[in-house]
């Protein structure tokens, strides 16, 4: 009698244990993906810090280009104004194309391409656009894991006891054009 | 307007997101100077590697240069990241390492900076040094002119911002024989009271039951994943179970603990640290976010 007391005691103990680790596991895994969100949001606020510099610097020199100007200031409102991730990558993301239009435009005026400053600017945009990617992909890595985490048998079981729902890739939107980044990267 | 050009693909590729995943690990690193298409001439390269060496010494600070034969496809950037994360550039913590990567066939070039030097060594700073020293010298041929100058200008940039670091490698490597022995000395007064306590019985399964609950407590503090969970227990408990029948059926009734006595030989032995002076000692497994700058030539 004793002894199955025993072995049913030892058995809850495991069970508990394998409850407690798991869910440490799922809040370290989330914080994970939270704060690598966080790592893109920093290098996007970068970007906006750059930009006026940027536009204040060609603006004189592409006086009849206000439009570019106006989606770029439009879009930088939409951002600050966003809430929720989605929305954010989605703000985020008009900011790049109101951008990369405004590369596009800045061609055409060679005067740009010998002044020093512009030329720094240019520099540091470069690499925060660097960073943004750099910093997404690792977003959308540990979204991966995370999600993999939870779907896997038999973490799915209890994942929705504690409220863990699967999370949303980071997914750029350019124009009409969607294509969902879904990383099926599997060699690593 | 090369540079303009470039964002703008860099641009493009973000929103289309990375589709290019071409990396391959070139190997693993013999030096702070890896040059895997051998441009360099030993003596080059044994001047370099000094110069790096140094500067680790100085301020814990890790520069490597690569130098490879092409990208295969990659774009320069997403190789860089890839392969700092893979060898850890710089110390853990401080995240202190920067790259100098350069593609030959491609014909570019990336510097890649560590979080913790972007604020010394900027993407400005990057670029002038590719622009004014690395791509006027590769336009003539003069590698290794270049890539000195480079190394020359980073070491200067990045020296003022992490100074005299000391150079800690992992937690486990540095556990001292002394710490180690006194590790061993607790176990062996443990396992001693515990054979006093079980001897006293001749039950033999509370230590199988002691070693299942230590094996959990273990498991759930230092490994907290379901395989130590089953493993760590059953070892523990399987040990813990040998041990108490020993105790209480095999070995002879222990005697009184003697005080004092004993144990002379505990003195020194915590003298080791520090390692051999000079030389590539792996990196430390710091990490890099985009920063930096690129260029062709």
């Amino acid at each position: 009698m004793k002894k199955t007391i025993i072995i049913l005691v030892v058995i809850a103990v495991i069970i508990l244990g394998w409850l407690w680790t798991s869910y440490n596991r799922l809040v370290t895994a989330n914080e994970a993906v939270d704060g690598q969100w966080a790592q893109v949001e920093t290098q996007y606020q970068r970007r906006f810090d750059l930009i006026p510099n940027l536009v204040e610097s060609v603006k004189g020199i592409m006086a009849q280009e206000q439009q570019v100007f106006g989606d770029l200031a439009d879009a930088r409102t939409r951002y600050s104004g966003a809430q929720t991730v989605n929305e954010k990558a989605e703000a985020a993301t008009q900011v790049e194309s109101a951008l990369s239009r405004l590369l596009v435009i800045m061609e055409n005026y060679p005067e740009l391409r010998s002044s020093e400053t512009v030329q720094t600017l240019m520099s540091q945009l470069e690499g925060t656009e660097n960073r943004i990617s750099v910093e997404r992909n690792r977003f959308n890595e540990q979204v991966k894991a995370f999600n993999v985490m939870i779907k896997r048998v038999p973490m799915n079981l209890i994942a929705g006891w504690y409220g863990f729902t699967e999370k949303v890739y980071f997914q750029a939107v350019s124009g009409a054009e969607i294509v969902p980044q879904v990383n099926l990267d599997l060699t690593q | 307007m090369s540079k303009l050009r470039f964002l703008f693909f860099t641009l493009v590729f973000i929103v289309l997101g990375y589709s290019a995943q071409a990396y391959y690990n070139p190997g693993e690193p013999t030096g702070f100077v890896n040059d895997y298409v051998n441009i360099l001439t030993a003596e080059q390269k044994t001047n370099l590697e000094n110069k790096l060496s140094q500067l680790e010494k100085d301020s814990s600070n890790q520069i490597s240069v690569v130098i490879i034969n092409s990208l295969e496809g990659d774009t320069i950037e997403n190789f860089a990241v890839k392969l700092f994360a893979d060898w850890g550039i710089g110390q853990s913590k401080e995240d202190n390492g920067a790259l100098l990567l350069i593609a030959m066939v491609d014909r570019q070039m990336r510097i890649e900076v560590g979080y913790g030097l972007e604020g010394a060594l900027t993407d400005a700073q990057s670029s002038w040094i590719i622009c004014d020293l690395l791509k006027p010298n590769f336009q003539d041929g003069n590698y290794y002119q270049g890539i000195d100058q480079a190394v020359d200008r980073m070491i200067a940039i990045t020296r003022g911002e992490y100074q005299g670091g000391a150079l800690e490698r992992g937690s486990w490597q540095s556990l001292d024989p002394g710490t180690i022995f006194w590790f061993i000395l607790i176990i062996f007064y443990l396992l001693a009271g515990l054979r006093r306590y079980f001897a006293k019985t001749k039950a033999w399964w509370p230590g199988g039951l002691i070693g299942l609950v230590i094996g959990l407590i273990i498991a759930l503090i230092f490994f907290p994943t379901i395989y130590y969970f089953i493993l760590l227990p059953i070892i523990l408990g399987v040990a813990g179970l040998i041990f108490d029948y020993l105790a209480s059926r095999v070995l002879p009734p222990p005697k009184s603990p003697r005080r004092g006595g004993g144990f002379w030989f505990l003195g020194g032995g915590s003298g080791l640290g520090g390692r051999g002076g000079g030389g590539f000692g792996g990196f430390g497994g710091g990490m890099s976010g985009g920063g930096g700058a690129s260029g062709r030539w």
